[in-house]
């Protein structure tokens, strides 16, 4: 690791964390609850407006943008950011990381193992953090190189297409849980059978609601309200693809090895997450939409502040980077996901 | 119908429950409204002397009327965090009958966590309050009652004296203990001293006139009723106990750092399955795992929420930044998390 002063970084860092705390309460909580609001009558009037495509197509278009509007709010907004516990001081029964579940096949408190713990834990640690690449993708030369790592451009668009469900599928480790693969460093803290319960308990839920079960309470407009959901998961399934790649596997994104990070301290851990993420520029609604992944950086540095928090920490956490000399991985959508989609072409390749 | 509600909202809504998944729509019309609550609105805050408020409730229409001497869990939003005390109702159920209204009388701490929010409390705005609890009411086959109370432990009695008859037959003597010139609700007490002629009450402090048992008459006592600090309970229940009078109980104290937060110290955790005994040195996970208790966990740092159960009583201090917690139900994170006082835990 580069020399830097991590104690002091570590100071500065918790101090920016403790201002921000300082401030957290009603404005947050009003925050979370209108989010809530506004993807309940997306969510709404989606369902409602694919009913009405039979007499209006452009209406069923509405209904579909609508409708992938509330899942994209209900699953990066809503649901990651406060089963991230951003919101567990509010003390509410239903808002907080132990109750919620979302719109979405992946089990919460599966994701919530494994994102929480794995990933933010061991920020692209390769070995330890199974986020980067997704045990899919070859994305450094961490890797070896794979004869199928010459078709992963094509591995990663299908990734995209069917994301929650990838996202579930590796969220329960299921690799070992299907195929037995075990690893030797990992706990099993879950047996393999209750992993296997929610997976097809939580995935069978999704598809009997979007697929057989809306659609069939709308009698004749079956199709209608089949293909809309069809549609609207695909939006939701390419938008958090795109962004959550982005905030990972762009250019500058450093890995580290599992020695590089033996005995890590707290300024040295923030270091790791400062150099493993990345950010994206963007206006307000975008940064909504991304759940303000957008600000991976500041997510990963401060994993359990309210996420509308971030914009106002991105200043400081920049400045503070300066003096230390850290790189702030920051750029606009287009350049960031440019560069996400040259590395995965470029590691496909020797 | 429950099991059929709970199935959908399972299935179409993914929460538990349907009320999680439009409670915040319901919100936006009904302010304060929440699963599991009832609603009621602000409609008088008077200061009492120097460290107490009187507050008027006006609870929605479904709230179950109370008998005098019940209590009630109130809950408010501060900075949009949900903090909840339990408060005995200061007033009888005829006075909810006929206004629609109830008081609560709770001395303030300036210090606290809870009480120093009361004061801000606007007019007509919402807070939540449960289903009124107890059984602490007033027995009307007693023919002679002492009422012992300490500080605002005079609200229940309060409650039941003004749903006594003025035509009683019952015997009732107050003994009412407080700092001087810190009794509270006198003017009450005077005015049912003209309408109830079988009652009598002295205003009394401990400084001044000591232990309550010489004003105990034995022979025209049938029944002690007890509302104050634990100190004055366990007293009067010794004395109860030595002369053979029944004695019926109600005192809620706010649990508070018993030793200071730098000195060793022990406490109990009530789990699920038996108690614990653990160190004050060292993270709540830290001890459980000491003990072998079977706990999940991730990354040890506050992180990941593996390790997070529900505290359903005792303070905890976050290790990060020393910040204590509140004494009621939350959740907490074991890995960060040291014991300040005995908890239960959810695990």
């Amino acid at each position: 690791m580069k020399q830097v002063n991590f104690d002091q970084l570590a100071l500065q860092l918790d101090e920016v964390k403790q201002q921000v705390k300082a401030k957290v309460g009603q404005e947050d909580a009003n925050y979370i609850r209108k989010v809530i609001v506004w993807q309940r009558v997306f969510e709404w009037s989606g369902r409602i407006l694919l009913m009405l495509g039979f007499w209006q197509p452009l209406l069923w278009v509405v209904g579909v943008l609508s409708l992938a509007l509330g899942k994209i709010l209900d699953n990066m907004e809503i649901g990651h950011n406060v089963m991230h516990g951003q919101y567990d001081w509010m003390n509410d029964k239903f808002i907080n990381s132990s109750a919620y579940e979302w719109d979405i096949a992946c089990d919460g408190s599966s994701w919530n193992r494994v994102h929480n713990y794995e990933h933010h834990t061991y920020t692209n640690i390769i070995g330890k953090d199974r986020d980067f690449g997704y045990g899919l993708l070859r994305l450094s030369n961490d890797f070896r190189w794979r004869v199928k790592n010459l078709w992963q451009f094509i591995t990663y668009i299908l990734l995209s297409v069917l994301f929650q469900w990838g996202v579930s599928y590796h969220e329960m480790a299921a690799e070992r849980v299907f195929f037995g693969k075990k690893k030797d460093n990992r706990d099993n803290k879950v047996s393999h059978t209750e992993l296997k319960k929610r997976f097809f308990s939580k995935g069978a839920k999704q598809l009997v609601k979007d697929y057989v079960i809306f659609p069939i309470l709308a009698g004749p407009l079956f199709l209608w309200v089949f293909c809309g959901n069809l549609v609207a998961n695909l939006l939701r399934n390419l938008w958090t693809s795109t962004i959550i790649f982005c905030g990972h596997f762009t250019e500058h994104v450093h890995t580290f090895t599992e020695e590089e990070c033996k005995n890590e301290s707290k300024g040295q851990w923030y270091y790791r997450q400062a150099l493993g993420s990345s950010n994206l520029k963007g206006r307000t609604w975008f940064h909504i939409l991304t759940g303000h992944l957008s600000f991976q950086i500041e997510h990963h540095l401060f994993p359990d502040l309210p996420a509308k928090r971030y914009p106002e920490i991105a200043p400081k956490v920049q400045q503070i980077f300066q003096q230390h000399g850290i790189h702030y991985n920051t750029g606009g959508f287009w350049r960031q996901y440019g560069s996400v989609l040259k590395r995965i072409i470029r590691y496909s390749f020797p | 119908m429950q099991n059929i509600l709970r199935f959908i909202s399972n299935n179409l809504f993914h929460h538990r429950d349907l009320s999680g998944y439009f409670e915040p729509v319901i919100q936006v019309i009904k302010p304060a409204w929440r699963s599991g609550f009832f609603r009621a609105q602000v409609k008088g805050i008077r200061v009492l002397g120097e460290n107490a408020l009187k507050i008027t409730l006006k609870p929605e229409r479904k709230w179950p009327t109370h008998t005098a001497g019940q209590h009630i869990s109130l809950t408010i939003v501060q900075q949009g965090r949900l903090i909840s005390r339990v408060f005995t109702i200061a007033s009888g159920a005829k006075k909810l009958k006929e206004t629609g209204l109830f008081d609560l009388v709770i001395r303030t701490h300036d210090k606290g966590n809870f009480t120093p929010y009361l004061g801000e409390l606007a007019m007509n705005s919402w807070v939540n309050i449960s289903n009124p609890m107890g059984e602490f009411i007033f027995d009307e086959q007693s023919n002679h009652t002492t009422l012992l109370a300490g500080g605002s432990g005079i609200t229940p009695f309060i409650a039941m004296l003004n749903d006594l008859q003025t035509n009683m037959h019952q015997h009732v003597h107050l003994l009412y203990y407080a700092k001087p010139n810190s009794h509270l609700l006198v003017d009450v007490l005077e005015k049912l001293l003209t309408r109830l002629p079988n009652f009598s009450f002295e205003l009394l402090n401990r400084n001044e006139h000591g232990s309550f048992s010489k004003f105990v008459s034995i022979e025209h006592t049938d029944e002690l009723l007890v509302c104050g600090p634990e100190a004055m309970y366990v007293e009067a229940e010794e004395f109860c106990k030595s002369r053979q009078i029944p004695i019926r109980a109600e005192h809620f104290q706010a649990i508070k750092p018993t030793k200071p937060l730098n000195e060793a110290a022990r406490f109990t955790v009530k789990l699920n399955h038996g108690d614990l005994e653990i160190s004050n040195r060292d993270s709540l996970l830290s001890e459980f795992q000491s003990h072998n208790k079977p706990v999940t966990y991730g990354c040890g740092m506050g992180i990941c929420h593996q390790c997070q159960c529900v505290k359903k009583k005792g303070i905890v201090k976050d290790m990060r930044d020393g910040r204590l917690s509140d004494n009621s139900e939350e959740l907490i994170q074991l890995c960060v998390s040291q014991a300040v006082t005995d908890l239960e835990l959810e695990l």
